[in-house]
């Protein structure tokens, strides 16, 4: 009996039993040429369908970063030409470049570089100052949209706004001057020249800066 | 190529050799048909099963990562083929054919090996699936509890149980009392444990 010897021995009167009938020549190699045919029938279409994925996928993040480059250079050139449009015109006053066209918005604006304190320390006009000088690279995102309580509309209310020179505002700082809150404006004068003037309120006085 | 071990053969066949795969699918098929022929019971159906089993070892062999013989994962491939086969064939309706019946050439002796294979595939096919690939494994094909464990994907005590079970039931019909083979006259090499490194 099979239970005569230990479990773990193969069992050699079963293994007899067991052994088939041996395959016929002709029938091993239609077994293994059956299997080779189907496989060199799947392997091309598989390599060749992870091959197309492949080449999909790569194709698709270079089409990705290719879009978003040309999003990035259209919006930045966008700017510049939007900033040289402004500079282009000579003797067009703050309130035609602030109401210019609804198409221009707040591209046509001045840049509002953010608040530096107390202007009558030097370490902060001098921060101002160089932020006005690359107003771009300085510019804040207002949290309101840039709407109400932006220097521009602070600016556009101001009364004594019509003392600052004439020329295009390209941008604005703001902080206080001598206890007072003032709005730093640069203005490009149209003849190539600049000037940073401070408009202090209560009461409301031009100040030129540089 | 003929010397090269299964795990050599392997490793070249899938990184695309196909002369290897064709060497490893040769020296494999009769342990592959032994597996399939005893856990099916039906040599026609055996050989469909034999075919699939080696389809998909031509078609999977860059997933064979080595860690276990190759001819483990061949018993593994050729077992789950046959346990496929075994259920598409219970979904077919009965055949007219009665079951075991092969086509024989004329020859001394022939009734006695006919009538042998069927009381082997008649006792096989009495016992629980589980039962007959838990003794097939160990008695052909030689595996050791370990390795049929791996195969099935069940505990080396359930494996143990198995192939005690199915021992004592598939005694109990071949040879009740005890005395020997049955009607058995064919002794043939066997198709497992050839150049095979693992």
């Amino acid at each position: 009996m099979a239970d005569d010897r230990p479990d773990d021995q193969r069992d050699e009167r079963i293994a007899t039993w067991l052994e088939p009938e041996p395959l016929d020549e002709l029938t091993r190699r239609r077994l293994v040429a059956g299997a080779m045919q189907a496989s060199s029938r799947e392997a091309p279409s598989s390599g060749g369908s992870r091959r197309a994925w492949r080449w999909i996928a790569t194709a698709a993040v270079i089409v990705v970063v290719l879009v978003g480059a040309l999003a990035v250079f259209t919006a930045q050139s966008g700017n510049e030409s939007q900033l040289s449009d402004a500079r282009k015109q000579p003797g067009q006053s703050r309130d035609q470049t602030q109401q210019a066209s609804p198409a221009l918005g707040a591209a046509s604006s001045p840049i509002d570089v953010g608040g530096f304190g107390n202007l009558d320390v030097p370490a902060n006009l001098r921060r101002l100052r160089t932020a006005l000088a690359h107003p771009r690279r300085a510019a804040v995102v207002p949290s309101n949209g840039g709407e109400a309580g932006s220097p521009s509309n602070e600016l556009s209310t101001a009364t004594c706004r019509d003392q600052l020179p004439a020329g295009t505002i390209i941008a604005v700082g703001s902080g206080t001057l001598d206890g007072r809150r003032a709005l730093v404006v640069l203005t490009d004068r149209g003849d190539g020249s600049r000037s940073i003037d401070a408009v202090l309120a209560d009461p409301c006085e031009v100040r030129p800066l540089a | 190529m003929r010397d090269e071990s299964d795990s050599v053969l392997a490793a070249r066949a899938s990184r695309g050799d196909r002369q290897a795969l064709e060497v490893l699918l040769d020296r494999n098929v009769d342990r592959i048909h032994a597996v399939c022929r005893r856990v099916v019971g039906h040599p026609e159906d055996a050989l469909d099963a034999t075919q699939e089993a080696m389809i998909a070892i031509a078609r999977g062999i860059d997933r064979f990562d080595g860690r276990a013989a190759f001819s483990t994962w061949c018993y593994r491939v050729a077992t789950n083929a046959a346990l496929d086969e075994l259920r598409r064939r219970r979904r077919r309706p009965v055949p007219a054919r009665p079951d075991g019946h092969e086509p024989v050439t004329p020859g001394p002796g022939v009734e006695d090996r006919v009538g042998a294979r069927l009381d082997v595939d008649a006792a096989l096919r009495a016992l629980p699936d589980d039962f007959r690939v838990a003794v097939v494994l160990r008695d052909l094909c030689d595996l050791d509890y370990a390795e049929i464990a791996e195969v099935l994907d069940v505990p080396p005590g359930t494996v143990r149980s198995r192939i005690s079970r199915g021992r004592a039931l598939l005694v109990e019909r071949l040879d009740p009392e005890g005395a020997g083979p049955p009607r058995t006259g064919n002794r043939l090499p066997s198709p497992v444990r050839q150049n095979d490194d693992g």
